[in-house]
């Protein structure tokens, strides 16, 4: 796996040279980078665990279960549909299709067979004419030798495809029926909305679930039995596993990150500390203002206070909406009015509005609702 | 003489974690542990403007790499071709030294996607050249992460995941909010909460002692006041306070920039008088920032904020407004900036708002009138 990946990178930067300018001298740096390491023996490199512990197999991947169930009968019987995986991020949608070429092809063909574009990589309405068509033509036999299924597919992977062009994708659709034959489709995206219908409709689609919390708490006890993560209690992996928001891949990363400081053992604050989320106290000092306060000045010098301190205010609107939600002193309509407000400063926050301005306004509107005006 | 031309800001900004022990002490402490082991991070470094997330930034790279020529850096021109069939070319100017290079992609407006797949790639999917270096990756430093397009930050996405092996992203922003998630997700964030007025003054205080002239305290603790915990703003207002006054005193003024009071020109025009006459004046004072390149959110922020200011019965110059219609006030500027971005046009927005000011503080003044009347 890990291999894989290097590899994968040292050719993509390959790739990608001609049409560049600086094509000749990019060439050199790589002579060099052969020449270098080839004389020096390399330092160990270090993977992100996200990569590392990415599962191998189909039948390795967390919660998705109705997922893995129909996608074995493929691995068994080498008959793959075109795909579509759609689902909030780190869910394990890449995890998947690539478990799945894997098990369909092994490590020798996986590299001939699979071709996975990104939207790190072009993906106009060009590209998707030539390279996915160039790959789609070539002829492939089924390797008989093998000892895995290896049928005579190949798979386009084009992940991320939510930030493809309408227009790319429109060019996808007749792609896509006529090298059926032999190529399989596997279209990842975040939003099934931002895939136009007809390409939608011709892929199985499977929706991959925000993982539950049992799941991610497995696989996190796994990884730090193989690394050699202390924890200090099962309160830190729960922790983990509520800041991320079944986000598996925020929490491993958090994990790590959180490992590379404390050799002994891990506590809940440590975790705390660096995922960036809003300390406790400040979460209790925004409460305590907005329940006693009178005036305009006191909401105003503490909005300019939170955003001074640099907190997210989206984290923050959104602690503070948990906070006063879990208060039982006050009335549900309050509350219901108090998610109105949070709901519209988040949507204007997310469209590029002014942060201070926004959280004034969320926060003075909250202490009048709060105080029943 | 040469020396004494330069920028405070970059003469005194601490270039290695031993001499930045003034401001954010543990966050130091925490990037110096960081960056020893070998599980480094992409960093996303997130907090108001002149807060230090460059000086930070700086610092990790010098105790990355160990070597002070992480702070020698050439500035490179660079063009690319937007797509293989577009001739569009665009543009960006590239910083680096031979452990990092600094870009600021959103420079390239809605290219910026092209700079990152491009660009970023290149560097990211090449290997370390030197390697006797401390560490066997790169770093890509990329300033204003929260101005890049949508699709320039979902192209980061699997870059990030893929090259980590050759190169670490360390990325600053202003608003973590306006960062796509899967990009959070994959980085260490930090917050870097803008000093303390107490820090500011040590700071100002250590830059006088140096500079070899006297900073009257008073003066010191009005201008960390007025630079509202901008530590870079505070340093400059310092530097030009002292450009102009050969002794400083309490009493000294302390020049805001032209811009700022430009603004509060235009909100205590408002205050002043409310008529349509007022309101073709003022657009030609907006018309006026606007072309001179002061972006629209500026404009609101500092109108907004003398509207709402507290305000002093004594001082009749203030353009605050009465307590009671504030949140009013607050409500449509929330609402304007939010239309402002999206629509096209600034000017209508602004303009449309300060009519909006105008109708409510008119209302009140007659409603006021009226109960006295009686």
């Amino acid at each position: 796996m890990d291999k894989f990946f290097k590899r994968g990178g040292a050719e993509a930067s390959k790739q990608k040279t001609p049409g560049a300018q600086s094509a000749s001298t990019n060439q050199d740096k790589e002579m060099k980078d052969l020449t270098q390491t080839n004389a020096t023996p390399q330092k160990p490199k270090f993977t992100p665990w996200v990569e590392k512990y990415r599962p191998s197999k189909v039948e390795e991947v967390s919660h998705q279960v109705e997922v893995v169930s129909a996608l074995r009968n493929s691995i068994l019987t080498g008959q793959v549909p075109h795909l579509m995986f759609y689902g909030p991020p780190g869910t394990g949608k890449t995890s998947t299709i690539l478990a799945l070429s894997k098990e369909l092809f092994g490590p020798d063909f996986f590299k001939q067979r699979v071709i996975e574009l990104n939207a790190s990589d072009e993906r106009g309405i060009a590209v998707v004419r030539e390279k996915v068509k160039k790959f789609a033509q070539k002829k492939i036999a089924k390797h008989p030798d093998s000892s895995f299924p290896c049928p005579p597919i190949q798979i386009v992977i084009l992940d991320e495809a939510d930030s493809m062009t309408i227009d790319a994708q429109a060019a996808l659709r007749r792609i896509i029926e006529q090298y059926s034959s032999n190529t399989r489709f596997c279209i990842i995206c975040n939003y099934i909305s931002k895939i136009i219908d007809p390409l939608a409709s011709r892929c199985v689609k499977f929706r991959f679930s925000p993982i539950g919390k049992e799941a991610q708490i497995e696989r996190l006890r796994m990884i730090c039995d193989r690394e050699g993560v202390n924890v200090a209690s099962d309160d830190v992996l729960a922790s983990l596993v509520d800041i991320s928001a079944g986000d598996l891949r925020r929490s491993i990363n958090t994990l790590q990150t959180a490992s590379t400081f404390k050799l002994q053992s891990l506590q809940v604050k440590d975790i705390a500390n660096i995922s960036g989320i809003v300390p406790e106290e400040t979460i209790k000092k925004v409460e305590k203002v907005l329940t006693t306060t009178e005036g305009f000045g006191d909401v105003q010098s503490l909005t300019q206070e939170l955003v001074l301190d640099g907190f997210d205010v989206q984290q923050l609107m959104y602690q503070i909406l948990e906070t006063f939600i879990a208060n039982e002193k006050i009335p549900d309509l309050v509350k219901a009015k108090i998610s109105e407000v949070i709901a519209e400063a988040d949507t204007k926050v997310l469209q590029g509005g002014d942060e201070e301005l926004n959280l004034l306004y969320t926060l003075s509107t909250m202490s009048k609702i709060i105080r029943g005006q | 003489m040469h020396s004494e031309q330069r920028l405070w800001v970059e003469k005194y900004r601490p270039l290695c974690i031993e001499d930045a022990q003034q401001i954010h002490r543990e966050t130091y402490k925490m990037l110096g542990k960081l960056a020893q082991s070998d599980d480094f991070p992409h960093i996303l470094f997130y907090g108001p403007s002149g807060a230090g997330k460059r000086t930070l930034t700086k610092c990790l790279l010098q105790e990355l790499y160990k070597t002070n020529s992480v702070h020698k850096i050439k500035s490179e021109h660079k063009e690319f071709k937007a797509s293989a069939t577009s001739s569009t070319i665009v543009e960006c100017v590239v910083f680096s030294s031979n452990f990092h290079i600094e870009v600021t992609p959103s420079d390239a407006d809605n290219q910026d996607r092209v700079i990152v797949q491009k660009l970023i790639k290149e560097v990211a999917g090449s290997q370390q050249l030197d390697t006797k270096a401390q560490k066997s990756f790169k770093v890509v430093v990329i300033h204003e992460l929260d101005n890049l397009t949508r699709e320039a930050q979902a192209a980061l996405r699997r870059t990030m995941e893929t090259y980590m092996p050759y190169c670490r992203i360390i990325a600053n922003c202003e608003s973590l909010s306006k960062v796509i998630q899967p990009l959070r997700s994959r980085c260490l964030q930090v917050r870097v909460p803008a000093p303390s007025g107490q820090e500011i003054t040590r700071v100002l205080d250590q830059i006088s002692r140096t500079e070899g002239f006297d900073l009257p305290s008073q003066l010191a603790f009005s201008i960390s006041n007025y630079s509202r915990r901008n530590l870079r703003r505070a340093i400059m207002m310092l530097q030009t306070a002292k450009l102009k006054n050969e002794k400083l005193s309490d009493k000294t003024y302390i020049p805001a920039p032209e811009y700022e009071t430009y603004t509060r020109d235009i909100a205590k025009m408002v205050v002043q008088e409310q008529s349509p006459k007022q309101l073709r004046q003022i657009r030609t004072k907006l018309y006026e920032l606007l072309t001179k390149g002061i972006t629209s959110d500026m404009i609101f922020q500092i109108l907004a904020r003398e509207f709402l200011k507290k305000s002093q019965s004594n001082d009749k110059n203030s353009a605050a407004l009465p307590e009671i219609i504030k949140p009013e006030v607050l409500k449509f500027a929330v609402m304007f900036e939010h239309r402002c971005k999206e629509g096209s046009k600034a000017i209508f927005h602004l303009e449309a708002f300060l009519a909006r000011v105008m109708a409510i503080f008119k209302g009140y003044q007659i409603r006021a009138m009226g109960q006295k009347q009686y």
